[in-house]
């Protein structure tokens, strides 16, 4: 365990380290404060606006954390050698691996943080109420689908060889996993079924992201906050996290580097 | 080997669990949602729509198509053409975001008692109403438009002085109220009641438009009685 928490520590403090990741929490910063700007222009529908666009914001901004921590890692990694001077302590593959992932769900989560209350100030001042559960679940649940899909991006950084062949194939399940349950449901009438089977196959191995989209449907009157969904989800995110993770110790643990 | 076995079998239960969690969630969001909600190869006719979806904020892009309608009915240009494609804009909006019930009633509000296009009103209100059967109020505005159409003042009159009980009543409602008060009541009431929207509106706009509209009553010499109100008018 204290490897593990000696590796997170590494991790998240060289993500700090990294200017690119500190201007990306500036920018995210004046994003969220740009929806005062943009309420301006929606009559009567301020908050709704504020609402949706710092949301947007949250999702959009902890996603190209990811992203970017995920690739600063893998550069220095790979062409700066530093995994050479972790391999040599006395520290195993998969506690790397999971000190890793967590030292990047913990750059994700504060910066989720700054973001969320730089947004209830902003609701506040608009008149809005900022402790309105929905908005926090909808941004925790923001969290927790970029959460699933570090754990992807890991897998992907291990298996993949280049930079930018991870973040394409990031970007392409991040898009594909908003259209997994629209997938199963166009084809759940057909009979044709190679086609069912090949697109149940990419529902269950695809992170289902459209499950944690509670931000498009605060306003909505048959809306997904109740507990039991929640848990739900909640109890996916962590079993598809274990397995993920697990393969990737696998892959990983296998994986030669000189 | 045995290692392996147990590894692998660990991993193939969690991975069984882990459908299951999906498939129980995603059972509890198509039973909670409604059709409009899945892709179909007929929905979501504009580009922007799709991209909202595929990339979780349809919301967001509903959002930016209210900004143009507001744009859009803002702009005096298209008063000649009585704003033609306003109908087009509201349809984007609600396609985008089914439950983004505000603009059902704003936009219905605009079609029948500003421009009269009863047809295009009624049925922006019957779509609201198909998305958000549960979202009574505009079953409440739905009748104050037929009243409207049949000529019935009085009536929807009343249903449009109701209207202005619930707090999250779009502020045309107190404008066009004003209007009518204007053409059926005496001028000192109207006058009376567009001191109150002045002093009380939530909408900096009406508020401004409530005094003009006051000071063109009292300037046009209508009053019976002007002391009361000029007396409140210095007050506040």
């Amino acid at each position: 365990m204290r490897n593990i928490l000696a590796v997170t520590d590494y991790i998240f403090k060289q993500s700090f380290r990294n200017r690119i990741l500190n201007v990306l929490i500036l920018f995210a910063v004046f994003t969220i404060g740009f929806s005062l700007v943009i309420s301006e222009l929606a009559q009567e529908a301020e908050i709704k606006i504020v609402m949706d666009f710092g949301l947007f914001a949250i999702g959009l901004f902890a996603f190209l954390t990811l992203v970017l921590s995920v690739t600063v890692q893998m550069f220095e990694e790979t062409e700066l050698k530093t995994l050479m001077l972790i391999m040599v302590k006395p520290i195993k593959r998969h506690e790397y691996i999971i000190g890793k992932y967590m030292g990047i769900i913990a750059t994700v989560f504060m910066n989720v943080l700054i973001m969320l209350c730089i947004l209830m100030v902003i609701i506040s001042l608009r008149g809005g109420d900022p402790w309105d559960i929905k908005l926090l679940a909808a941004a925790g649940y923001s969290f927790a689908s970029v959460a699933l899909l570090s754990s992807v991006a890991l897998l992907l950084s291990v298996v993949t060889t280049s930079v930018p062949g991870c973040i394409i194939f990031l970007v392409f399940i991040y898009a594909l996993g908003h259209l997994t349950i629209h997938l199963k449901n166009l084809t759940a009438d057909s009979n044709n079924a190679v086609l069912k089977f090949c697109v149940d196959v990419v529902y269950y191995l695809v992170p289902n992201l459209e499950l944690f989209n509670l931000k498009d449907k605060i306003f909505s009157t048959e809306a997904l906050f109740a507990p039991g969904y929640l848990g739900f989800v909640a109890g996916y995110t962590l079993l598809y996290v274990a397995v993920i993770l697990t393969v990737t110790s696998v892959i990983f643990k296998n994986k030669e580097f000189y | 080997m045995i290692k392996k076995i147990f590894l692998l079998t660990a991993l193939i239960t969690v991975f069984c669990c882990m459908c299951w969690f999906n498939g129980r969630a995603t059972q509890m969001v198509t039973s909670s949602q409604p059709r409009w909600y899945f892709l179909t190869p007929h929905s979501y006719g504009n580009f922007r729509h799709i991209l909202g979806v595929s990339f979780g904020f349809r919301t967001l892009m509903a959002d930016f198509d209210y900004i143009s309608f507001l744009q859009y009915y803002g702009d005096k240009t298209q008063k000649a053409d009585r704003y033609r494609k306003l109908y087009g804009y509201l349809d984007d909006i609600t396609n985008a975001d089914p439950n983004f019930t505000f603009a059902y009633t704003y936009g219905s509000a605009i079609l029948a008692f500003n421009l009269e296009r009863y047809d295009e009103a009624i049925k922006l209100i019957n779509k609201g109403i198909e998305y958000n059967p549960s979202f009574w109020k505009l079953h409440f505005y739905l009748g104050a438009i037929i009243f409207k159409q049949k000529g019935e003042t009085e009536k929807y009159i009343g249903l449009l002085e109701d209207a202005l009980k619930f707090a999250d009543h779009p502020a045309i409602i107190e404008r066009l109220l004003g209007n009518i008060y204007e053409t059926t009541r005496a001028p000192d009431f109207a006058a009376l009641y567009w001191l109150k929207t002045a002093g009380n509106s939530k909408d900096g706009d009406t508020r401004g438009y409530a005094y003009k509209r006051l000071k063109a009553i009292v300037e046009s010499g209508k009053l019976s009685d002007p002391e009361p109100i000029l007396r409140q008018i210095n007050g506040q």
